[in-house]
């Protein structure tokens, strides 16, 4: 009967086990049109991204913008550029939160939905898919 | 429903139970996140963590964090615990943002000491169920937050090297279970043990000591090597006097210095600590050395693998402190000397962990522990009726019999966060 039950936990908890990642994307950042930058390096990116810079450098705020965790370009973006997996990322926005240092970016479901969000605020960040389409009041920021 | 079936439903509904992301209103001008747990402790006889000989599983606990933005640069938080027993504000702050590099916070902070006292009750950030006994839990090695005023910061990088700092002015109050202060007067000891009798079964089972003038600071210090990070934390501070028993002489200085590295990769980490305090003179110092080293690596289908080693060591002006032993009826008390043994006065704990992580922010933890040492793990006959003071529970010892200096304690729990 024991050996019953273990059984069923064991297929249970296989049955739950975590997907494998999605395959890595490309990706492109981009600003509302209002900025002034025009290139930032991937560790300016970086520190962006972490919350670690959270000002222009005209005082602006800056409001940041990216797809969720499990999306194919946040695991193009993340190694990266942070030098670390998603989850690692997600493990840093954790000891954040519950430290009540900061809360991570802004997250939206698409391309579209990120493009809007950038050109609806001066100070925006976003990060999309390579091949996203970003239209007028959006402009591609060079990263080196 | 067959038998069968329910425990499968039930198995998977707990493997398959993935909490949901934090709430997020207003795109971030209100966030809310919580944790919790739930734990099952079995010993082999004495009393350690949650575990007990006659095995409990009713350890549960949860925590609602809220984080507001209602200006530009202004950012509060605060949150809220709860188990079995009491509902805790854990924490409530606010910070103003002047730069990155300067913000300013004041409340009840978060204490930034260490690689895990800011996070010290969210299992998801950890392999084991419970951290370090002897920097994180009863130990009175730093508090889980200060009162007062402090200023934090991210600095610019420099050739690959980031730094981030903190600093603090303020109160904190250490929890600890401690079992021999040294140097107790007579009159705390009649109020413990009139208590004792007053309360029977409700002695206290840690005893409180306000630091007043506390002066501190962590440097966090990211390496150019991705993965690899380092803290040195520090502070200081004065026994306040409150007219009523604490842990650790009036008026004497308590500091604790002590340096954490950690190198965390997506399959494996390794991290080690190490902590030396201070508190009393005289007669009454105490001075405490502890650290560890842990690692763990992540194996196929959401398995992880970990293993610990920590130990402690408790050095004490004098072994020998005035207790008092009661006789007759009702008791009458007798000031004597005392030695405490050496066994109250040291822990190690060897751990191997098998864990399961269902999702990021979803684990179930088992681990299996070795204890050196009366420190923590005592009986539970003590632990409930005669730790209302250090000297009285030394000075019980003789009555209860010296317990086993050998504990093993098997825990079986699960965390979560969203």
């Amino acid at each position: 009967m024991k050996n019953a039950r273990l059984n069923l936990l064991v297929a249970a908890v296989l049955l739950a086990t975590p997907a494998l990642p999605l395959a890595a994307g490309g990706y492109k950042l981009i600003v509302n049109a209002e900025q002034k930058s025009e290139r930032l390096t991937k560790d300016e990116v970086s520190r962006i991204f972490l919350k670690k810079v959270t000002r222009w450098s005209d005082g602006g705020e800056i409001r940041v913008v990216q797809p969720k965790t499990d999306s194919p370009v946040r695991h193009a973006f993340d190694p990266s550029v942070h030098r670390m997996p998603p989850g690692a990322v997600r493990a840093y926005w954790a000891q954040m939160v519950f430290s009540g240092r900061d809360v991570p970016p802004v997250e939206r479901a698409n391309d579209d939905a990120i493009v809007d969000f950038v050109k609806q605020n001066a100070g925006a960040i976003g990060l999309v898919s390579d091949g996203a389409v970003v239209g007028g009041g959006v402009k591609v920021l060079d990263v080196k | 429903m067959t038998r069968k079936m329910k425990w499968f439903v039930a198995a998977a509904a707990l493997a398959g139970a993935t909490p949901a992301t934090a709430f997020d209103v207003g795109d971030g001008l209100l966030s809310v996140s919580g944790f919790g747990r739930w734990g099952y402790g079995k010993t082999d006889g004495n009393a350690f963590l949650l575990g007990r000989d006659v095995a409990k599983g009713d350890n549960v606990g949860m925590a609602l964090n809220l984080f507001a933005k209602p200006m530009d640069r202004l950012a509060v938080s605060s949150q809220f615990f709860w188990d079995q027993s009491k509902v805790n504000i854990d924490w409530a702050f606010a910070e103003y943002r002047f730069q990155d590099w300067l913000r300013l916070r004041a409340g009840q902070v978060k204490m930034p000491f260490a690689a895990y006292m800011e996070s010290k009750d969210v299992g998801t950030l950890r392999p084991f169920y419970n951290l370090p006994t002897s920097i994180y839990s009863f130990s009175d090695i730093a508090a889980e937050s200060y009162f007062g005023l402090g200023l934090s910061g991210f600095l610019p990088p420099f050739g690959g090297w980031e730094l981030s700092y903190d600093a603090y002015v303020g109160q904190m109050w250490l929890e600890s279970s401690d079992r021999f202060r040294s140097a107790p007067t007579a009159l705390n000891l009649l109020q413990a043990k009139a208590e004792q009798y007053a309360n029977p079964g409700q002695g206290r089972q840690t005893v409180f000591t306000r630091v007043d003038n506390t002066v501190g600071g962590r440097l966090t210090v990211g390496t150019p090597v991705s993965g690899l990070k380092g803290y040195v934390s520090a502070y200081r501070g004065e026994v306040a006097d409150l007219s009523q028993l604490q842990g650790a002489e009036v008026g004497t200085a308590v500091y604790a210095y002590g340096l954490s590295v950690e190198y965390v990769k997506e399959g494996y980490e390794v991290r080690a600590e190490g902590f030396r305090k201070s508190e009393g003179r005289g007669a009454s110092l105490q001075e405490i050395q502890t650290g560890y080293v842990e690692g763990a690596i992540r194996l196929p289908y959401g398995f992880q693998v970990a293993a610990r080693a920590e130990s402690a060591t408790y050095d004490l002006a004098t072994t020998t402190v005035p207790t008092t032993v009661y006789s007759g009826t009702p008791p009458a008390p007798v000031i004597t000397q005392y030695t405490i043994p050496d066994s109250l006065r040291r822990h190690t704990d060897l751990a191997l962990g098998l864990n399961y992580w269902a999702a990021t922010d979803f684990v179930i933890k088992a681990s299996y522990h070795w204890i050196d040492g009366n420190r923590f793990a005592v009986p539970e006959s003590a632990w409930n009726n005669y730790t209302t003071d250090g000297n009285v529970t030394a000075a019980s010892l003789p009555e209860l019999g010296y317990p086993s200096a050998k504990t093993r304690l098997l825990i079986v729990g699960a965390q979560f966060a969203f």
